[in-house]
């Protein structure tokens, strides 16, 4: 099973009401922008469904929709064929914010939601680890950021400091 | 000092370029070949571990 068939089946889950709105990050989504990224697994964003008179979230509805399609858990893990990937919840305001906005872009006829590339590079900031900070790179090397926007959100989440810290330590040479 | 010639940089540049410029369909297919040479990878690496242990012992 391919990455297209995930994003089939994660379409067929939010159609079928299993949750409430996907979007694709990590290395998959930044691929959509960038030249493929070797990535051991997919990153899928998502809003959980609250349940009613449940205040945790869980990942149970989810488990039991994939496993009843053949799907198993493995480690952190659901493998959707091939495919290990990560259910994950928004775990900052810039996530959420990475979620809501994202965009729909056509897979050779199925619509794919990813965080738009602004997000990923300013995800990448936040994460700061090596290989996030060669991600922001080729996102600035091969000219993908909308840089208002970008800056916009570096402020709007308090990321001006850390990216002041980043242009310093890696773009001094290239100005 | 950098030794690393200008035209090698410039030349991964541009193939990087290339690679990032292609159908997202196709380049969705190289991260599907490209996860399962990291398996194999990963797999014989595990294997190796395993028979270097059990030399060992």
């Amino acid at each position: 099973m391919s990455l297209r068939d995930v994003i089939v089946t994660v379409n067929q889950m939010e159609a079928d009401g299993v949750i409430d709105r996907y979007a694709i990050g990590g290395a998959v989504g930044a691929t959509f922008y960038l030249e493929p990224i070797a990535t051991v697994d997919a990153d899928i964003f998502v809003a959980f469904k609250s349940e009613p008179g449940k205040l945790l979230i869980t990942l149970e509805p989810i488990l039991d929709y994939l496993r009843s399609r053949g799907c198993f858990m493995k480690d952190e893990y659901v493998m959707i064929g091939d495919w290990p990937v990560q259910f994950l919840a928004p775990t900052s305001r810039l996530v959420e914010e990475a979620l809501d906005t994202a965009v729909e872009i056509d897979v050779e006829g199925e619509s794919a939601r990813v965080f738009r590339a602004e997000h990923l590079a300013a995800i990448a900031l936040q994460t700061g680890r090596a290989k996030d900070k060669a991600r922001l790179l080729q996102f600035l090397e091969q000219g993908e950021l909308d840089r208002n926007r970008f800056h916009e959100i570096l402020e709007h989440h308090s990321l001006v400091d850390a990216w002041n810290r980043f242009e310093r330590q890696f773009l001094k040479n290239e100005q | 000092m950098n030794h690393f010639p200008q035209k090698v940089v410039d030349s991964k540049r541009a193939f990087r370029r290339e690679l990032a410029a292609k159908p997202i369909g196709e380049k969705l297919r190289i991260l599907d070949r490209m996860r399962e040479r990291e398996a194999t990878i990963r797999r014989a690496a595990a294997a190796l571990k395993t028979n270097r242990t059990k030399a060992r012992e």
